[in-house]
């Protein structure tokens, strides 16, 4: 397949036959690019999807964000797009799930729910295309605060898009991908999946890798399922800070997970659960631990699996 | 007092006395009927202990009670029984308590089954009122509206028709003030604590996560039964499912018989349980009385208790006069008869219509089947004046009033000018076709009393509360967009239940005016029969998959595994299971002796007919046959209508003409103007054989069309010779399977059978050609006098006669030097398959071998059955439609909706935006750029064909400038069919593309222009709801544009169609409703 790279200012086409999509303008009836990034082809929409930016919202996403401000309904979060976001007070689900209409006591206690500076997960609700306003939810339980775990930051495309974003790895981390490259590392709510030992893992054929990606999405599924239910029966109260006991192992295992990111985004090689993992089975196999996995000698052994997936 | 020949069987003595009596004080009737009860009064506890006993595997999760002609039963969860508290849950479900403070009171006193509801509502459980139209089901909803009002929790009130939503809108208002609107077309207050709109944008709501749904605590579904509906109910479906499952649903729904299936669905896809509460009683009682066609008298047939009078009946349908149909075929040319019996139909209607009004028994609904219909009769009557001069001026202000609300041009439309003299002497139509302002007009008016007599459509038995005293139905049949066929009962039932009027009427009056004899069997299926049951309509849509893809956690699975559909196969297992083992024993108690031979004697005969079905096909292929239809050909025709097909048998139906001779072929083209018009004429009319319409069908669907000079039987003879049949039939005992079918000699007996019926030219597709022969006759060249006509017809007998009766066919391989393979074989196969079943020819006349065919027959017929049952089995176990749902996925993969690992792309994001047209061929339009290259002019039009469905397959010619776009929305189209076809998906290319119809381009692109309503009704032939219709979804459909443009990228195209919103949102089209 053939890339087209363009330039600021570059002409990607004279064809009047095609359309302007994103990241490009008319000038003189030629078709220009005004950013650096790769040509994409639908049909005939020709659009540009630039190599680095902010994130670029979509309707659906799920992505993690920080809130920055409270306001009289609702919350300022910050999603790391070009503008900030909003999580409406009647975006949330209550307590129990009860559905009723969002009263002024409601509105003073909005704090109770969620601080400033607290991390949140949610899903891009809506975009108003006129005014750029950027709309939250979070649907379901699964969504909400994030406590007790890590917070990375990557570029937002390196983000590769999948069915779920919501994962729980093999060896027992927790993984929000956020789709605006802030990922959030913990270790899930009901950890009795049983979680196999690291070492454990023998990646070396595509079978294999196929066989982790569906674990990898019925534990996911697993974990998540049961708490829903949880929630909803036992009237659980969602939105107290409750503080869980993490041991060493699992830090070290979220460390893991964490620097194998970092060294994915180093390399600017796609982020997804398959690739976390091989750098994860690398530094297993290279007897490289945690702490090194970071070192720039270290990131370009671990990464060596990756790129040769990829092509 | 009355005419004495009515008075027999025209029973009003009773009531009208009634009647007289009472004078105004209707109110002093409506105390008396209703026995005064304690509002305290706990309720029906102890019917509810004594009823409980669930036996059958049906009633395992639910308890009954009855009480007052209202039963009530409970459905919860499964899984309630399994848990800790489960039984006290389920017992205190049956705990219902009259509320001590009621959310809201009523003036008068509640009905057992509105009481029991109330106290469902009140314990905030979900529930399921089913009952006749009129008899206040409303009250249930108002009251469940009243409780989440004072709890300030939001609350949703959800309609079919947006018409309904406007109306319901208005009342709700009056009464509770925080009410807000939402429908496609207008959005008033969305922030109100009560918001009412269509089911449409509920789901649309849920699709997009709106918060709204977050806050809503109750969702009021009216008229629930609509979910059956085969393009809409799926939406329904949708909305339920995803509806959180702590919301409290109440559902509102005319009499269905499954109601308890539907709760037990909620229950188990919501987890929380479900109430029915059920009743059949009527308010006021009906009773049904026939109208034979060309009569002077009305026959009571069905009392207020249901009995129905089979002397009665019997003395009405004798009192037909059969009057033949003489054209039993097409004549466009001669239509004096069909207006004859139209004349006839208005004169029968206008002499009901007096009768009933002379006994005061108006206000009347005349329910009838066609729109134009309703308009002629509506015009004939109202020749006749059934107003008093004040109501006349009343009316007259109501309407200058509702009309002062449109431009003067408007004012001017001819609709609107020729309806008031109607209106001022009380009649009126209602109909998809009129304006919605003239409906609103007529709805008032109706609702005042002012209207006597109203002609309407079904769509009138839908939802709006427009009681009448009494209801006539024109005719027992309708078209169903395939063919005339008599009503259902469920029909019946719906439309029916407009007659009489709650607390004014003691009861209410149906006619049936019949025009043909039926079976008192039939009749009792319309009139006695049950309703219809709730059955899904569930079905995928692309829009539906692409936003469940889109959204997180949900797949396409998820819904389908909870649809209603999926529910109801399941139940079905068991059923099934059980018919197929009860088959089978049946089957195999047939014991048949010598059934190896028969057996064989049956596989032959089957096997000779396919065979001759085959040659046939060869003989006739268009290809050879072509160049043999010349003038004076001697051809015979065969029709064989195909009702599906099995592996033993197969139901069929054959018309066979005599020798005919060719007069012209011609390649199918684009009929004039003129005969389209007829032909939709024809559609209209509808007493027209339903042959005819079949026949002009097939005539358009094939491709060369042959006219051919053909003795045709009238009706009368076609009774005697089906009578004839069914007697030889009799007599042969069944030793032919079908003596049409196989055997020769037979149809040269028909040949001989010497009756004279009528000669004319008839048109057939060549496929229908069945023998051509070698002979030709000399054709003069003018054929129009009947004496030519019937000269030639009889130059064939002399043909024949000369021949000695027999007449030679064509020979595919001596004459078409044919080189089709196989011919000879199939032929000499054929030949030898006769031969041997020669053999059977001694013993298939012994009485002991016609006894064993007769039983194998019917074995095999059993046979079939299982065959049949076997399959829907294997469906019900399978998850259904998941073929379906595999190759919908595929196609989105190949056309690049989402990508190889089930993620949604770009293009995909840019077709959720668009519900209101086919998503995939706008998206693909978007990016071709086709919208790009055109100006808004040709855009709307363009749009317009998304829009537009017309059942005439006849396309108008466009103008070069609208013809460029509609070829490629057909390319388009062509290519998205290819497409799906090829990922599996059945989809019949030719009627897709032709389901995008051209026929308002002209009219939307003159309306951008800025052209009056009045000038753009000119051209067309279409009625103006039908336009307006078309352009208020327009605008709806270019708003999503406008956002699919935008989520591309595209600026400049978002606000070329924003441009063009604004061209087309002006005037009457996007007046006001009335109701607001």
């Amino acid at each position: 397949m053939n890339v087209q790279v363009v330039n600021l200012g570059e002409v990607i086409t004279n064809e009047n036959e095609s359309i302007r999509g994103h990241g490009t303008f008319q000038k003189d009836g030629n078709l220009v690019s005004s950013v650096a990034g790769i040509v994409h082809r639908v049909n005939k929409l020709v659009s540009v999807k630039p190599l680095r930016s902010r994130y670029h919202p979509e309707v659906g996403d799920v992505v993690v964000g920080r809130i920055t401000e409270v306001l009289r309904n609702n919350w300022k979060v910050d999603i790391g797009a070009r503008h900030d976001a909003f999580l409406g007070l009647s975006a949330i689900i209550l307590p129990g799930g009860v559905q009723r209409r969002r009263t002024s006591t409601d509105e003073m206690n909005m704090r109770n729910f969620y601080k400033e500076d607290e991390l949140i997960s949610a899903e891009i609700q809506k975009i108003n295309y006129e005014t750029f306003k950027i709309s939250l939810h979070t649907r379901s339980f699964k969504y909400g605060k994030l406590s007790d775990g890590q917070f990375v930051t990557v570029p937002p495309m390196l983000i590769k898009r999948s069915k779920s974003h919501y994962l729980v790895l093999p060896n027992g981390v927790l993984l929000i991908l956020g789709c605006n490259g802030f990922i959030w590392l913990s270790i899930p709510e009901e950890s009795e999946l049983k979680i196999k030992k690291i070492s454990n893992w023998f990646i070396s054929t595509t079978t294999e890798l196929q066989e982790l990606e569906d674990e990898i999405n019925e534990n996911s599924n697993k974990s998540i399922k049961d708490k829903n239910m949880d929630l909803e029966t036992n009237n659980f109260d969602f939105y107290k800070k409750k503080e869980k006991m993490i041991t060493k192992e699992q830090r070290l295992e979220i460390c893991r997970v964490r620097n194998a990111i970092l060294a994915l985004s180093n390399s600017f090689l796609p982020i997804y659960p398959t690739s976390i993992m091989l750098v994860c089975k690398k530094s297993i196999e290279e007897n490289i631990n945690p702490k090194e996995m970071i070192k720039q000698k270290n990131m370009i052994i671990l990464t060596s699996e990756v790129k040769e997936l990829i092509k | 007092m009355f005419e004495s020949n009515v008075f027999d069987v025209f029973d009003f003595s009773e009531s009208n006395k009634n009647e007289k009596g009472n004078g105004n004080g209707n109110e002093n009737e409506k105390q008396k009927e209703k026995k005064p009860i304690n509002p305290n009064e706990p309720l029906l506890s102890e019917e509810l202990e004594s009823k409980v006993k669930p036996t059958l595997e049906e009633d395992i999760f639910l308890s009954k009670s009855l009480t007052g002609g209202c039963r009530h039963e409970i459905a919860y969860p499964e899984e309630w029984e399994n848990k800790e508290n489960g039984q006290e849950m389920i017992d205190d479900l049956k705990n219902l308590e009259y509320p001590k403070e009621p959310a809201t009171t009523f003036k008068f006193t509640l009905d057992p089954f509105q009481r029991t509801s109330v106290c469902c509502i009140e314990r905030g459980d979900s529930l399921l009122v089913s009952a006749h139209t009129s008899s206040g089901k409303t009250v249930v909803g108002e009251y469940a509206i009243a409780k989440a009002l004072k709890n300030n929790a939001r609350v949703i009130y959800t309609s079919p028709i947006k018409a309904l939503s406007n109306q319901k809108y208005r009342d709700l208002k009056a009464v509770y003030g925080d009410v807000g609107l939402m429908t496609g077309d207008i959005t008033i207050d969305p922030e109100s604590t009560c918001l009412v709109m269509t089911t449409e944008i509920l789901r649309n709501m849920l699709y997009k996560g709106s918060e709204i749904i977050r806050e809503v605590q109750c969702v009021i579904f009216d008229e629930i039964h609509y979910m059956k509906n085969k393009s809409r109910g799926v939406v329904w479906e949708e909305t339920i499912i995803l509806l959180p499952d702590k919301v409290q649903f109440v559902f509102l729904s005319a009499t269905i018989p499954n109601c308890l299936e539907f709760a037990k669905w909620i229950s188990k896809i919501h987890k929380q349980a479900c109430h029915v509460v059920f009743t059949d009683k009527r308010p006021v009682p009906l009773q049904y009385y026939l109208f034979p066609k060309g009569s002077n008298e009305l026959y009571l047939i069905v009392d207020e208790d249901g009995n129905f009078k089979d002397r009665n009946f019997q003395k009405a349908v004798t009192s037909i006069n059969i009057n033949p149909i003489t054209n039993s075929l097409i004549n466009n040319n001669n239509q004096s008869s069909s207006k004859n019996r139209r004349l006839q139909q208005s004169q029968d209607i206008y002499r009901v219509v007096k009768l009933i009004v002379e006994k005061n028994y108006d206000p009347i609904i005349v329910f009838a089947f066609s729109k134009k219909q309703c308009e002629v009769k509506a015009m004939e009557l109202s020749q006749m004046s059934f107003t008093t001069s004040e109501e006349q001026e009343m009316i007259q202000f109501i309407y200058k009033q509702a009309i002062g609300t449109l431009s003067e041009d408007d004012q001017k439309l001819p609709q609107i000018k020729k309806m008031l003299p109607m209106l001022k002497s009380g009649v009126a139509v209602h109909h998809a076709g009129l304006l919605p302002i003239m409906k609103e007009i007529v709805e008032i008016l109706f609702g005042e009393g002012f209207i006597k007599v109203l002609f309407a459509t079904e769509t009138f038995s839908m939802g709006l509360n427009m009681p009448a005293k009494t209801v006539i139905f024109s005719s027992t049949k309708k078209f169903d967009g395939t063919v005339f066929r008599n009503i259902t009962s469920g029909e019946f039932i719906q439309m029916s239940g407009r007659a009489g009027r709650r607390g004014l009427d003691k009861k209410g009056i149906v006619i049936l005016m019949l025009d043909e004899r039926i079976e008192p069997s039939v009749a009792k299926d319309i009139l006695l029969g049950k309703p219809d049951s709730l059955n899904s309509a569930f079905h995928l849509s692309y829009n539906m998959l692409l936003n469940l893809i889109r959204i997180e956690g949900i797949n396409p699975e998820y819904l389908m595994s909870r649809s209603f559909f999926q529910f109801q196969c399941e139940r079905q297992l068991p059923r099934k299971k059980q018919q197929i083992e009860e088959l089978k024993i049946e089957s195999n108690d047939i014991k048949i002796i010598n059934e190896s031979k028969i057996k064989k004697f049956y596989e032959l005969s089957e096997k000779i007919q396919e065979l001759s079905v085959e040659i046939q096909q060869i003989r006739t292929k268009p290809f050879y046959s072509f160049g043999y239809m010349k003038p004076g050909r001697l051809v015979r025709i065969r029709k064989i209508y195909r009702y599906g097909k099995m592996k033993f048998g197969k139901v069929k139906k054959v018309i066979k003409w005599n020798w005919g001779v060719v007069i012209n072929i011609k390649k199918r083209h684009i009929r004039r103007k003129r005969d389209e018009m007829l032909l939709e004429d024809e559609k209209e009319n509808e007493e027209q054989d339903n042959n005819v319409l079949e026949q002009l069908k097939n005539n358009l669907s094939s491709e060369y069309i042959v006219d051919v000079l053909i003795e045709c039987e009238d009706l009368e003879s076609i009774q005697k010779k089906a009578k004839n049949k069914i007697r030889k039939n009799l007599n042969k005992n069944g030793g032919n399977k079908d003596s049409n079918d196989n055997d020769d000699e037979d149809e040269e007996d028909d040949d001989n059978d010497n009756h004279r019926g009528i000669v004319k030219i008839v048109k057939f597709p060549l496929s229908d050609i069945y023998k051509i022969s070698k002979m030709r006759v000399r054709v003069p060249e003018n054929i129009r006098s009947v004496k030519t006509k019937n000269r030639i017809i009889r130059s064939i007998s002399e043909v024949k006669k000369r021949l000695e009766g027999t007449i030679p066919q064509l020979d595919p391989v001596e004459n078409y030097k044919s080189t089709e393979r196989g011919y000879e074989q199939t032929l000499e196969k054929l030949n030898e398959l006769k031969k041997e079943i020669k053999q059977f020819h001694l013993i298939k006349n012994t009485t002991q071998w016609k006894e064993g065919y007769k039983k194998f027959l019917s074995k095999i017929e059993i046979l079939t059955q299982i065959e049949i049952a076997e399959k829907q089995l294997s469906e019900y176990e399978s998850v259904i439609l998941n073929d379906k749902l595999g190759s919908m996925k595929k196609s989105l993969e190949s056309l690049k909706y989402v990508n190889t690992e089930g993620i949604i792309s770009e293009k995909g994001r840019t077709a959720c935006e668009i519900s209101s047209g086919n998503e995939l061929i706008i998206t693909e339009l978007l990016y071709q750029g086709v919208f790009n290259d055109i100006n808004i002019y040709q855009l709307t039009s363009l749009l317009s064909c998304f829009l537009h469905k017309e059942r005439s397959k006849t396309t108008p010619k466009l103008p070069e400038n609208l013809n460029n776009p509609f070829r490629k929305l057909t390319e388009t189209a062509k290519k998205v069919g290819k497409i799906e076809q090829k990922s599996g998906y059945e989809i019949n290319i030719e009627d897709f593309v032709k389901s995008f119809h051209p026929g308002l381009m002209k009219v939307v692109e003159r309306w951008t222009f800025g052209d009056s309503f009045l000038e753009i009704t000119k051209l067309t032939k279409n009625f103006e709801g039908t336009i307006i219709r078309t352009l208020r979804g327009l605008e709806e459909l270019m708003r999503q544009m406008s956002n699919a443009a935008l989520s591309m990228g595209n600026r400049d195209l978002s606000s070329k169609i924003n441009d063009g919103i604004v061209k087309v949102k002006r005037d009457i089209v996007f007046a006001a409703s009335l109701y607001l």
